[in-house]
C-alpha cells in the first residue's frame, strides 16, 4: 500500500460534476504522495441507439446499497494494487438527456497504464454489480433497460425482450 | 407482523408504480418465501414478471435489509425486503 491509505470516495449526485474541480483536487491531495497520473472516464448518454432519437435516460438507484457496493469495489480495486492513491466514484440518478454526463470514474495510480487498468475494470465491475437501473425514452417508446442491454418495452410485459 | 417490500424498475410499474409495499403476515417472524408468497398473491402480476425474467436469464436477486438473502432467510417485524432485477449494464448482485 502507498505510504498514506488511497482516498476512496463514491457518490450518487442529481447534478452534473466539474471534471476540473475533482480532477484539481485529486492532484492536489495525492501529487505528495508520489502520484502523477489521474485517469477520467466520463460516460454520458446516446442520443441515438439502434436508429431512434433518445429523448431522456432516467437513473434510479438502490441507493443505499449502491452506495455500500461502489465503495466495496473502489476498496477492493484499490488493495489489488499498492500504488493506487485515489478512487472517486460519482454515478448520476434522475432524468438525464443526451450529451448529459452519466457516470464519473476517477483514479489516481502509478504507474499511468494501471490507472487505465484500474479506471476500466471498476467501470465494469460498476455497470455489472450495483442496483442501478435506467429508463429509457426515445421516439418509438419507452425501455426498461436490464442486465447487459436487455430492453423490455414499458407496459407490454416480457413477451419480445429487445436485445440492442 | 409487517415487513416492507422495496420496487425497482419495471417491478415497480407491477405493483402499480408503488415503489414500496407493506406486507402483513401473521405471527411476529417467517420466512423471505411466506412474504414473497403473500406478495404474489397480491400482486399475480409481479409474480408472474419475476418468473418471466428469471426464464431469460435476469433472475431477480432478494435482500432483506440491503443482505443478499435466500427464499429460507428469516424476516421480522419492520423489516425491508428489496426484489432488485439485474442492474442496467450487468447482471449480478452479492
Amino acid at each position: 500500500m502507498s505510504e498514506n491509505k488511497p482516498i476512496i470516495r463514491v457518490g450518487l449526485s442529481r447534478e452534473p460534476v466539474s471534471l476540473d474541480d475533482v480532477a484539481a483536487r485529486l492532484a492536489r491531495e495525492t501529487n505528495g504522495f508520489g502520484a502523477g497520473s489521474l485517469v477520467v472516464f466520463m460516460g454520458f448518454v446516446k442520443g441515438v441507439v439502434g436508429g431512434y432519437k433518445v429523448y431522456t435516460l432516467s437513473y434510479e438507484a438502490y441507493e443505499d446499497v449502491a452506495l455500500k457496493k461502489m465503495e466495496e469495489i473502489a476498496r477492493e480495486e484499490a488493495a489489488k494494487w499498492e500504488k493506487t492513491y485515489a478512487i472517486w466514484l460519482i454515478h448520476r440518478i434522475g432524468s438525464l438527456k443526451p450529451g448529459d454526463p452519466t457516470i464519473y470514474v476517477f483514479v489516481v495510480a502509478e504507474p499511468r497504464h494501471k490507472a487505465f487498468e484500474l479506471a476500466s475494470r471498476i467501470l465494469d465491475r460498476v455497470k455489472h454489480e450495483v442496483p442501478i437501473y435506467k429508463l429509457e425514452a426515445r421516439e418509438d417508446g419507452e425501455y426498461w433497460i436490464l442486465g447487459d442491454h436487455t430492453r423490455v418495452r414499458r407496459g407490454e410485459g416480457l413477451q419480445e425482450p429487445e436485445k440492442r | 407482523m409487517k415487513v416492507r417490500v422495496k420496487l425497482v424498475s419495471l417491478l415497480r410499474d407491477a405493483v402499480n408504480g408503488e415503489g414500496e409495499v407493506v406486507v402483513e403476515i401473521n405471527g411476529e417472524k417467517a420466512r423471505l418465501r411466506d412474504v414473497l408468497e403473500k406478495l404474489y398473491s397480491t400482486y399475480p402480476r409481479l409474480k408472474k414478471l419475476v418468473e418471466g425474467l428469471g426464464e431469460r436469464g435476469l433472475g431477480v436477486v432478494y435482500m432483506v435489509n440491503g443482505q443478499g438473502a435466500e427464499l429460507d432467510a428469516e424476516v421480522r417485524d419492520g423489516d425491508l425486503v428489496a426484489i432488485l432485477p439485474p442492474a442496467s449494464g450487468g447482471c449480478s448482485f452479492e
